[in-house]
């Protein structure tokens, strides 16, 4: 009677089985990994505050000077409402 | 684990949720070797398997605040393992092919009478094999054959259901067997 060739194969498995850990000491290439990436994210949120600030200026100055036509009549109010002369401004 | 191990264990994770780098190392540096034997078996490349290890803790580390707890942590750890393991095998297996097993080996193979000289000879031998059959038949046999999990551990480990996990152990199985009956 022929054996089925795949108890040949549990068989060296069941040898593999017991092999021992390998020496593996990963530590402090793991922490150095971690601390580059920890750089690069930082490095990443920077980047994002700048454009965040770039773009919300470009956008108030553009704002100012689309309203510029009317600041005059929107700005005489407020002159008047916070002048140390209450109002005494031609 | 004593009581004791666990409580450490648990601060550390804890510490670790929290940023404590050195928590972390303390992890590390426990469960390294374990993982090192399971990435063992996805490459018995030493650099390779380093940086296998290395790629589960960094994952590890990342997915922290997603550990609840309920199950061990090395058993989380193993999971994540058998992610990287995985994504390891299918990325390489777009790449040429490795070459089949030699003349060599598959003497060993038939003969039964040619004993492995020792534990790691045998694994390379095991290696060799299941390198032959696709990532996933390769994953359940490593699983159930080689890590001594049961069906329902190996569903879990690998993210499928018990009963695919069941159809693909059967199927792998018998790849496997032609394979082996292709050499002799």
């Amino acid at each position: 009677m022929t054996s089925d060739p795949f108890d040949r194969f549990e068989k060296l498995a069941k040898i593999a089985e017991t092999e021992a850990a390998p020496n593996t000491n990963v530590a402090n290439a793991v922490m150095q990994r971690l601390s580059r990436r920890r750089v690069a994210r930082i490095d990443h949120v920077d980047r994002s505050r700048l454009w965040f600030a770039g773009v919300t200026t470009a956008a108030a100055l553009v704002t100012c000077l689309l309203a510029w036509p009317n600041a005059e009549v929107s700005l005489d109010s407020y002159a008047l409402l916070w002048s140390p002369l209450g109002g005494t401004l031609p | 684990m004593t009581d004791d191990q666990a409580t450490s264990e648990a601060t550390d994770i804890a510490a670790a949720k929290g940023g404590d780098a050195t928590a972390f190392r303390r992890l590390i540096e426990r469960y390294q070797a374990s993982i090192g034997l399971q990435m063992n078996r996805f490459t018995r490349q030493p650099q390779q398997r380093d940086e296998l290890v290395q790629d589960v803790f960094v994952r590890a580390y990342f997915s922290l605040h997603g550990f609840r707890g309920q199950a061990p942590f090395e058993h989380w750890l193993r999971k994540i393992a058998v992610r990287v393991g995985y994504q390891f095998w299918t990325t390489r297996n777009r790449e040429p092919k490795h070459t089949a097993l030699s003349e060599d080996e598959w003497a060993q193979i038939r003969d039964t009478s040619i004993e492995p000289s020792c534990s790691s000879a045998a694994g390379e031998l095991v290696e060799r094999l299941l390198g032959m059959l696709a990532p996933a038949d390769r994953l359940v046999l490593t699983l159930i054959y080689l890590d001594g999990c049961s069906m329902a551990e190996a569903a879990a480990r690998a993210g499928w259901t018990t009963i695919g996990t069941k159809v693909r152990t059967s199927r792998a199985r018998q790849k496997l067997r032609d394979l082996l009956a292709e050499g002799q």
